[in-house]
């Protein structure tokens, strides 16, 4: 496209030199005046020839079989939007937001394609490039040699760029994507399978391959006014899933704009406006919105919901600057909204009081919290989708949460509770030193609760530690998440010394065991697998002390649930007990087993040379450091069967 | 009396010469903005501003350089008698006025608009368009007799 519009424009110099030579100097001079309009037709033809190159790329993309992108129902993209806004377009394009959904490319793959295999479960993969395409071949090692094939997938569509990367497929069905079941955990730099990136029961690696599921669900929130084409008359299969963009792009928060666009295309108008004179079309500006629809806005992807069922027809109905409502069905997580059948669906997402236990679902923490519900409050508070003038951090690390700087050391919060602005005041107010981890607003108000991307993540509902809802919730309390060492009895003993806070009647457990050791061993997986994160978590080592968590964590590799063992691998890689790729968390359960009786033989080979140390049996440890099996058994023992899984 | 091909030889010279010297100056500034990375200059909500500066120095360059090649050309008989009040007065004012536009309207800017000082730009556009018309249509003249 570039090298044709050179080459229109050069030939364009070489008719005007012509054409002046010919009407001076040149033997044609008495022809120069039919030459010239020859010269004009010349250059109009190929002008004409270069914009219909561009209208056959495009119909190209159409005939692929994945989702397209095709701006429709008044949405027109934000190419449309850069003319115009060219820093606000700027900043988005630097957000995970956008490349949310992309086509694959050497600027939008993140996963390692260099050609090398490895096995996961007894399969074969082998992610590799070719002529610039992107391809993953899968060969199931369980079959005998002499009947094993080889099926090779070619990459269509991708998710993510952020955490991790999912690839999707092309599949039989016309523009139904099936998903390769690896995904490539870029923090991480490794390939684990998809079931591992999340808290789920293991099934078989090559059980499901999520056909359609990017056309039913992801299509929603992963790009911009995702609707599916279909048969009116049949209404099912084949479908046809379009979208206006790929990725969250700018009128997913400010709404279509091809009125917007095409009112202010007229100079006239867009002067009008700049000088306060008349406002044509203007499109959602969601920092104007009331708190109510701003949060709103959020969740119209950050929220547990079902949406109508005809959606597929014209694609939401949900407009920024709207209340989800009718348009979805909010789904809260509180015991009142609760069926005989809904808690084992709702547990996939919240705690049994109805806080948000995963990633990705924080409009309800945000709805019920006491600084939403005394107004003002809303996400954009401590979130911007276009950065912050005078931030000084780097684009990459603005983009990682999208936090404003009042929101990264709690000034924000002084906003409102000023009075916490002194140290002496602050110190007081949190019984921690003022530049402490310990007084930090988020600590004890946001505590990592919520789990997604196989780490802990802050809970959304501003809320004040207290010991009865950890409890009644298995929800680990602030205090515990940095005091790993110690137990809830002494958790509740202080929250009533300083704070005045009734004390619960607690089980014996609770004055003999660590409370982080508590949830580890008797939690459900998501405890288990919060729990293997916060061993890691650097504020609370750093108060803590770090050397009693490595036997815990080398027990946790043996968990049945993919998602925990990943996290304890990673936690015990971090704190150098094992090299990269050191044990294969994803090998058959024998060879798994065999690997992990190693490292913990060797492991405490090495205990043997140290120095016995105090009593610690809180920590669930011998003397001499090693794990104490017995007190263990009986934590196991108390965990609940039944089967987690956890919807980020 | 002195001719009127040779005062608007020496017209266009002085005039050409001097504006090549401030609009090459002109993007020496702004290379030296580069330089600084000024964010007033640089950052993509001043894009506008950046493409309009560029352009005030560009064009500014250019119509010094076509004032001088105006000038020179003088020389040749046929383009001496084709030269006309209309010519020399929209080639000097376009000089002027296309890069004053470009530049004030980067001085104040409204997203992806620029301010008013723009319509500058426009008026030295229909200056030079009128005067290099005049001037082309009397080359054709004189080329049809």
């Amino acid at each position: 496209m570039n090298f044709l519009l050179l080459l229109f424009v050069f030939l364009g110099l070489v008719c005007c030199l012509l054409a002046w030579w010919l009407l001076c100097e040149g033997p044609l001079r008495k022809y120069a005046r039919l030459l010239l309009p020859g010269f004009v037709l010349l250059w109009a033809g190929l002008g004409w020839q270069t914009q219909s190159h561009s209208i056959l790329a495009d119909n190209a993309a159409v005939l692929q079989d994945r989702p397209v992108a095709m701006p429709a129902n008044g949405y027109v993209s934000s190419d449309e939007c850069r003319a115009c806004h060219p820093g606000k377009y700027e900043s988005w394009h630097k957000t995970y937001h956008r490349t949310m959904t992309q086509v694959p490319g050497p600027e939008s793959v993140r996963g390692d394609f260099s050609g090398r295999s490895f096995d996961l479960e007894e399969v074969r993969f082998r992610p590799y490039q070719e002529d610039g395409r992107y391809f993953v071949s899968v060969t199931d090692l369980r079959v005998p040699p002499d009947q094993q094939k080889t099926a090779t997938h070619e990459i269509t569509l991708l998710t993510g760029s952020h955490n991790y990367q999912v690839y999707w497929y092309e599949t039989d069905r016309p523009r139904e994507l099936g998903q390769v079941p690896i995904v490539y955990f870029i923090q991480d730099q490794r390939w684990i399978p998809r079931q591992a990136g999340f808290i789920q029961p293991h099934k078989d690696i090559l059980g499901d391959n999520e056909l359609g599921r990017w056309n039913q669900q992801c299509v929603l929130c992963h790009a911009v006014n995702g609707r599916e084409v279909r048969d009116a008359a049949r209404q099912l299969k084949p479908v046809d899933t379009r979208v206006s963009e790929f990725g969250i792009a700018c009128e997913s928060c400010h709404g279509p704009a091809a009125e917007h666009v095409e009112a202010y295309r007229n100079p006239l108008r867009r002067y009008l406006a700049h000088f306060g004179i008349q406002r044509a079309s203007p499109l959602i500006n969601p920092q104007a919105l009331d708190a109510n629809r701003a949060v709103h806005l959020c969740g119209q992807c950050h929220s547990v919901q079902n949406i109508r069922d005809d959606w597929w027809k014209q694609g939401s109905g949900f407009r920024p600057g709207q209340l989800l409502e009718p348009d979805r069905q909010l789904i809260w997580g509180e015991p009142e909204h609760w069926t005989p059948k809904s808690w084992p669906v709702l547990q996939a997402y919240y705690w049994r009081d109805g806080v948000v236990r995963v990633r990705g679902r924080e409009f309800h923490d945000v709805q019920r919290s006491p600084c939403f519900e005394s107004g003002g409050f809303s996400c954009l508070t401590c979130h911007s989708l276009h950065g912050t003038e005078g931030d000084t951090r780097s684009d990459k690390e603005w983009a990682d949460k999208l936090l404003k700087p009042a929101a990264l050391d709690g000034s924000v919060c002084l906003g409102c509770h000023g009075e916490l602005s002194e140290s002496a005041a602050l110190q007081a107010h949190t019984h921690h030193a003022a530049d402490s981890s310990g007084s930090a607003c988020m600590n004890c108000h946001m505590p990592n609760t919520s789990f997604g991307f196989l780490r802990g993540m802050r809970n959304h509902r501003i809320t004040v530690p207290n010991v009865w809802d950890s409890l009644s919730t298995g929800r680990p309390v602030a205090c515990n998440q940095c005091h790993l060492d110690q137990t809830l009895a002494w958790t509740s003993a202080l929250l009533q010394e300083r704070y005045g806070q009734e004390k619960p009647e607690l089980p014996r457990v609770h004055h003999q065991t660590a409370a982080s050791l508590f949830w580890i061993w008797a939690g459900d997986a998501g405890q288990r697998a919060l729990g293997a994160w916060n061993l890691r978590w650097k504020p609370a080592l750093e108060v803590s002390g770090s050397d009693w968590v490595t036997p815990h964590l080398l027990q946790l590799l043996r968990d049945d649930y993919p998602g925990v063992r990943q996290v304890a691998l990673r936690s015990l890689e971090l704190n150098g007990t094992l090299a990269p790729e050191q044990v294969p968390v994803y090998a058959v359960e024998k060879a798994r087993e065999r690997a992990v009786s190693d490292v913990i033989t060797r492991w405490e080979q090495g205990l043997q040379a140290a120095t016995p140390t105090a009593d610690r049996s809180r920590l669930l440890l011998h003397a001499d450091g090693s794990l104490d099996a017995m007190a263990i058994r009986p934590l196991i023992e108390m965990r609940d069967p039944a089967p987690m899984l956890l919807r980020e | 009396m002195e001719p009127i091909e040779s005062v608007l030889v020496r017209r266009h010279l002085v005039a050409g010469w001097t504006g090549l010297l401030v609009f090459l100056v002109l993007g020496l500034a702004l290379e030296t903005l580069h330089g600084f990375k000024m964010s007033w200059y640089l950052a993509a909500d001043h894009e506008v501003r950046r493409f309009l500066w560029v352009l005030a120095h560009a064009h500014g360059a250019l119509l010094a350089l076509l004032n001088i090649v105006f000038a020179l050309s003088l020389r040749q008989p046929e383009c001496a008698a084709a030269a006309g009040p209309v010519s020399s007065i929209g080639l000097l004012a376009a000089m002027v006025l296309m890069p004053v536009g470009f530049f004030t309207g980067g001085l104040v800017i409204y997203n992806g608009d620029p301010g008013p000082g723009i319509l500058l730009a426009l008026i030295g556009a229909v200056l030079l368009i009128g005067g290099i018309s005049q001037f082309v249509w009397r080359l054709w003249r004189r080329a049809g007799r």
